[in-house]
């Protein structure tokens, strides 16, 4: 990646969520986790399923991967249910449910605009590098 | 995801490259003898399989397969992961509450610092996008060219006649680079022997007479002494391309 496209994102500069971005703004990352979970799952865990550490299992590939329990329930269940990301859901909160559902791999605006479709790359790039960071979503080689 | 070369398309598009001919031109020199098309087809296509192979990793002992389990030490070609290979350094157990038990293997891949893990002994299909079947063989020569040997055939013999650098007696080929010049004086003393003895004569009692290279492969020999006779007017080949036996024109009455 250009030093000019670490400066200024295009539609083609991958983006993530940095997890850091929420403990050095005193943001409940997990909090925002939860509330992504569909309605079966959140009940779930709020009648006491346990968070702990699971395999999740990449359905493309096999490969596995340690995440918490609430992680797992969006990649192997909520992501899948037709509310996860509706005609209702506001840009950002896409966005986010849709790296989550990718297990955080990085996402440029154009692979974004494939998958949500409502919206086009140069928009979902305008959002998500105009003014503050939202949710942590930054280009992926960002310090 | 299996190897483009193992699809007919890839062949349906493949143009025989400057390297593929190059390719050949080593196969010639290590076996140091002409050679039939389709000896040349299979080197070829074993040349580009194993190369492939180095390319990924070398070679694996089994294509993974989410349902199987595999011991430590095995190595794996991952079609999902562009093929490449990795060795299993360790296996535990899986822990998601969601299925029953399963393992996981500890893959150790060829210059990747980090160990990574694949689902094992897993028989929750509907949670992989495995499709049953899917899972492919090792990557093999042999059945690559057999599956395809048609098409290869007809292209790389389009590509050597187009090429002009290869030379063709009956079955066999050989790089014009290769072949030992039968100078004219030779061929006088082919057409002396031919006439002397009254009958067709096989190469290699010609060749006894002949001043050529000593350090040279029989096989080389015999093909450039044919291919000089063939491509001289006054011989006349009566015996077949596999047993040639060299005679004169003008004796033919």
């Amino acid at each position: 990646m250009s030093v000019l496209t670490k400066v200024k994102p295009t539609v083609d500069t991958p983006f993530h969520i940095e997890w850091d971005w929420f403990r050095r703004n005193a943001v409940d990352g997990e909090l925002l986790i939860r509330e992504q979970l569909c309605a079966e799952c959140r009940q779930a865990f709020d009648e006491g399923k346990p968070v702990e550490e699971v395999d999740w299992i990449d359905p493309d590939t096999g490969e596995v991967f340690r995440v918490d329990s609430v992680r797992e329930a969006i990649l192997s269940h909520c992501q899948w249910k037709p509310e996860y990301i509706s005609p209702t859901t506001p840009l950002v909160t896409a966005v986010f449910r849709t790296l989550l559902a990718a297990n955080n791999t990085p996402l440029s605006p154009r692979e974004l605009a494939q998958r949500l479709v409502r919206w086009d790359a140069q928009t979902i790039l305008a959002v998500l590098s105009r003014g503050d960071v939202k949710w942590g979503i930054m280009p992926a080689d960002t310090p | 995801m299996a190897y483009d070369i193992q699809s007919e398309t890839f062949w349906r598009e493949w143009q025989v490259s400057d390297e593929d001919l190059d390719r050949l031109l080593e196969i010639f020199l290590e076996r140091n003898a002409p050679l039939t098309l389709e000896q040349m087809a299979r080197a070829l296509v074993d040349r580009m399989v194993r190369e492939i192979k180095e390319k990924s990793g070398g070679e694996a002992d089994a294509v993974y397969d989410p349902t199987e389990l595999y011991e430590v030490g095995t190595r794996l070609r991952f079609p999902r992961l562009g093929n490449v290979v990795g060795t299993v350094v360790g296996v535990r157990e899986g822990h998601n509450p969601r299925y029953e038990r399963f393992s996981v293997l500890q893959v150790r891949f060829h210059n990747q610092p980090d160990v990574r893990e694949f689902v094992a002994d897993f028989h929750h299909r509907h949670a992989l996008n495995f499709e049953p079947g899917a899972v492919t063989e090792e990557l093999s020569a042999d059945r690559v060219y057999v599956q395809f040997q048609d098409i290869i055939h007809e292209k790389l013999e389009a590509a050597l006649e187009a090429s002009g650098d290869f030379a063709r007696f009956g079955e066999l080929w050989l790089p014009k680079g290769l072949l030992v010049e039968i100078n004219l004086g030779n061929r006088n003393i082919a057409e002396a022997m031919v006439d002397v003895m009254g009958k067709p004569l096989p190469p290699e009692e010609l060749l006894t007479e002949m001043e050529v290279p000593k350090d040279v492969a029989k096989p080389i020999l015999v093909f450039s002494v044919n291919y000089a006779l063939d491509n001289d007017e006054r011989f006349l080949n009566k015996g077949t391309d596999r047993k040639p036996l060299w005679y004169l024109h003008r004796l033919e009455a």
